[in-house]
């Protein structure tokens, strides 16, 4: 190169290009390392919300107490249910208050047994009550809780109760003959206390029965005696006083034959209240010789059907009864020991949940299980469990799936129906059919431990046969 | 300024011509020698009139201005990567946050509350991601963040709250990758990968032999799932825990 090129100015411009270029490299190298192109080298995505949630199983089951429910973190079992209290019969429903959806779920429902409610002779075993309809069960009675039964209310219908074992009714020459029982009336209530009557439940026709107590609408005790033929009827022995009061009485009635001469004497709380003689003669039979006895109903008298509590019925039927405690049996024990030789003594102080499974009358050894029909049903969502199966195959114990159950946050109609079959004797008409029922809830798989299950299987889940 | 050539007040008056000190009776003698200059005029005039056309026209107006056009005036930036997220209904791309860094909200691979887990639940959610930079990707990494959950495990609540982050055998979360746009599992890669494991025992991984050129994908499997004996305890609760995806 020419020096004079060198010393030009143009030389200076080169080496400040030069430097500016260096200058240049180091800026960018220095750029490339640092975070402004750094983020060019390497891309980050954050997934900030990758949830999960769990759910929850949080059912209830309403009856005809209301609902029976368990909450979201509770488990109960086929083996370890939840007992619930009343009826699965008639309208009902079953609420998702968990967030488990349908698609989640599965329930099943399933019968555990079925047999007829009873209500037991303590001293004779085979000869038990079976009471229809309306009873209440354990109800407070002369002797504290859990001592009495209540006849009437819901369903609709006479309740009663009438022995399915039948006996003779005689009246010997020196015998005493002797019929107790505890009562509990408000004004207003009454009807037949008990009553010995040829027909094994309340389709008497009128004037078969013999030997009725009954508490008029008044409030007076009057007990009959019917003879047959219409001759010679013994008049009835009625109270002066009234005894729909509300409280306790313990009234006993004692046939005395002696003779020629009947006497029927009515004590209440060991007093006298009535007495009636007549000519007692033996060759005139009593309406009644084989029959049942039954509390709550009568042919005779009105209201044929009683209204109140009961207590301790006992009969001293074999001319043997004792005379009237002058006060009353203070205690069970007491009232068992007063009944000591007793023909028959139902205490009237079941659960309602003990069954008899021997032969009944008319219909032997059928079960009326065989002879009732159980439909159950659910609306929104439609689901059915069984239709018109007998009440012994769906306590057989087999689990009916419901398919469809409701979304969370809602409910779900039950309907559980009854029918008595087909061809089915009126007999049956009213028994109580302890079929105890669970509905039963899954969530997830069947391995899952989220379940619970609800079991109706007291005494006022008992099945009415219509 | 005035130009003399042109300023008809200087113009030198022509012997002969008009104004002259020759008058109309000097004409015929002078008239001879322009009639033969006539035919020159009239043709010099023809060719400035072909000029000026020509000159119009462009031919040779070129010649009159000079043109440059640089058509390759460009300036490019460098090569980056972007890391794309797809679950097949929602896309995310680092490239939305500043410094190539997103938190993308709409893609959960945990399941969501919506429908809550049951016993015995397993769902599988797929997660497509691509580099959609130009540049190649040759490590992609997930950093797990800190599992919680509401409500705050209690084991003397009644009833007890379990702890579904950390206990064994209830909640578990389980991934693996392999190549393309979608799971194959019979190819999973071996680096990035997590067999069925509490959530809170998730930690970072890093896939090494990417070699993610522009345009190329992979895909993640979850697979959440709630054992079928999973226990009541479990009930009603909600576990959450951020994911970091890095390509790099």
């Amino acid at each position: 190169m020419d020096p004079e090129l060198t010393s030009r100015p143009g030389s200076h411009r080169a080496g400040a290009g030069a430097l500016f270029a260096t200058a240049l490299l180091l800026l960018l190298v220095w750029a490339g390392t640092s975070p402004a192109l750094g983020a060019w080298t390497t891309g980050v995505l954050t997934n900030q919300t990758n949830g999960a949630g769990a759910g929850t199983l949080a059912f209830s089951v309403t009856g005809s107490a209301g609902a029976c429910a368990q909450a979201a973190g509770t488990t109960t079992t086929l083996a370890a249910p939840q007992a619930c209290p009343g009826s699965l019969v008639g309208s009902g429903s079953v609420t998702n208050a968990g967030t488990t959806r349908p698609g989640q779920l599965s329930a099943t429902v399933r019968g555990e047994s079925c047999g007829t409610v009873q209500l037991a002779d303590r001293l004779v075993s085979s000869a038990p009550m079976l009471p229809r309809r309306s009873v209440q069960f354990r109800q407070t009675g002369p002797y504290g809780a859990g001592s009495a039964i209540t006849l009437g209310g819901s369903p609709a219908g006479g309740a009663y109760a009438a022995s399915v074992q039948a006996q003779t009714s005689t009246s010997v020459n020196g015998g005493r003959y002797g019929y107790g029982i505890w009562f509990r009336a408000a004004a207003g209530q009454g009807g037949t206390l008990f009553s010995f009557d040829a027909s094994p439940v309340d389709t008497a026709t009128t004037g078969s029965d013999d030997r009725t107590l009954s508490l008029g609408t008044d409030g007076r005790l009057t007990f009959t005696v019917l003879r047959g033929l219409g001759l010679l009827q013994p008049p009835a022995a009625t109270s002066t006083a009234s005894y729909a009061d509300g409280q306790w009485h313990f009234a006993y009635v004692t046939m005395v034959v002696s003779g020629l001469t009947l006497t029927n004497t009515v004590y209440v709380d060991g007093q006298q209240a009535a007495r009636q003689q007549a000519l007692n003669v033996t060759l005139v039979q009593y309406v009644t010789t084989t029959g049942y006895w039954h509390v709550g109903w009568g042919a005779t008298s009105t209201p044929a059907y009683f209204t109140g509590s009961l207590s301790n019925f006992v009969v001293f039927a074999g001319g043997n009864a004792p005379a009237v405690p002058t006060t009353n049996p203070a205690t069970q024990a007491a009232m068992n020991t007063f009944a000591t030789g007793a023909t028959d003594h139902w205490v009237l102080d079941d659960t309602g949940t003990t069954t008899w499974t021997g032969a009944q009358p008319v219909i032997g050894t059928t079960s009326p299980c065989d002879l009732t029909l159980l439909t159950w049903t659910f609306a929104s969502p439609a689901a059915t469990a069984f239709t018109a199966l007998p009440a012994s195959t769906v306590a057989a114990g087999a689990a009916y799936a419901v398919a469809a159950l409701p979304a969370p946050g809602t409910a779900q109609t039950s309907t559980l129906s009854v029918a008595r079959a087909s061809g089915a004797d009126a007999y049956v008409a009213g028994l109580r059919l302890l079929v105890p029922l669970t509905y039963r809830v899954v969530a997830g798989s069947s391995a899952s431990t989220w379940t619970q299950a609800f079991r109706f299987a007291s005494a006022d889940s008992a099945v009415v046969v219509p | 300024m005035s130009n003399d050539l042109h300023d008809p007040r200087h113009r030198v008056p022509v012997p002969g011509g008009p104004g002259g000190p020759d008058g109309p009776d000097h004409l015929e003698p002078a008239s001879r020698p322009r009639r033969r200059f006539l035919p020159l005029v009239w043709a010099a005039s023809a060719v400035a009139a072909i000029v000026l056309v020509l000159g119009v026209n462009g031919t040779l107006s070129a010649w009159t201005s000079a043109i440059i056009t640089n058509s390759t005036n460009t300036a490019a930036t460098a090569n980056a990567l972007i890391l794309k997220e797809s679950n097949g209904t929602a896309d995310c791309y680092s490239s939305q946050g500043a410094a190539n860094s997103y938190t993308c909200a709409t893609i959960n691979k945990y399941g969501g509350t919506t429908t809550p887990f049951s016993p015995g639940d397993s769902r599988t959610f797929d997660v497509t991601f691509s580099n959609a930079g130009v540049a190649t990707g040759t490590s992609f990494k997930l950093t797990p963040g800190t599992c919680t959950q509401t409500p705050a495990a209690n084991a003397a609540a009644a009833p007890p709250v379990n702890n579904l982050c950390t206990a064994s055998g209830e909640l578990t979360v389980a991934m693996s990758c392999s190549n393309g746009t979608t799971f194959n599992a019979a190819q999973a890669w071996t680096d990035l990968t997590y067999a069925a494991g509490p959530p809170a025992a998730l930690t970072e991984k890093t896939h090494t032999a990417l070699g993610a050129g522009p345009g190329i994908s992979w895909t993640c499997r979850f697979t959440v799932a709630l054992s079928s004996t999973a226990s009541v305890t479990d009930q009603g609760i909600v576990v959450s825990q951020p994911l970091v995806w890095t390509l790099s």
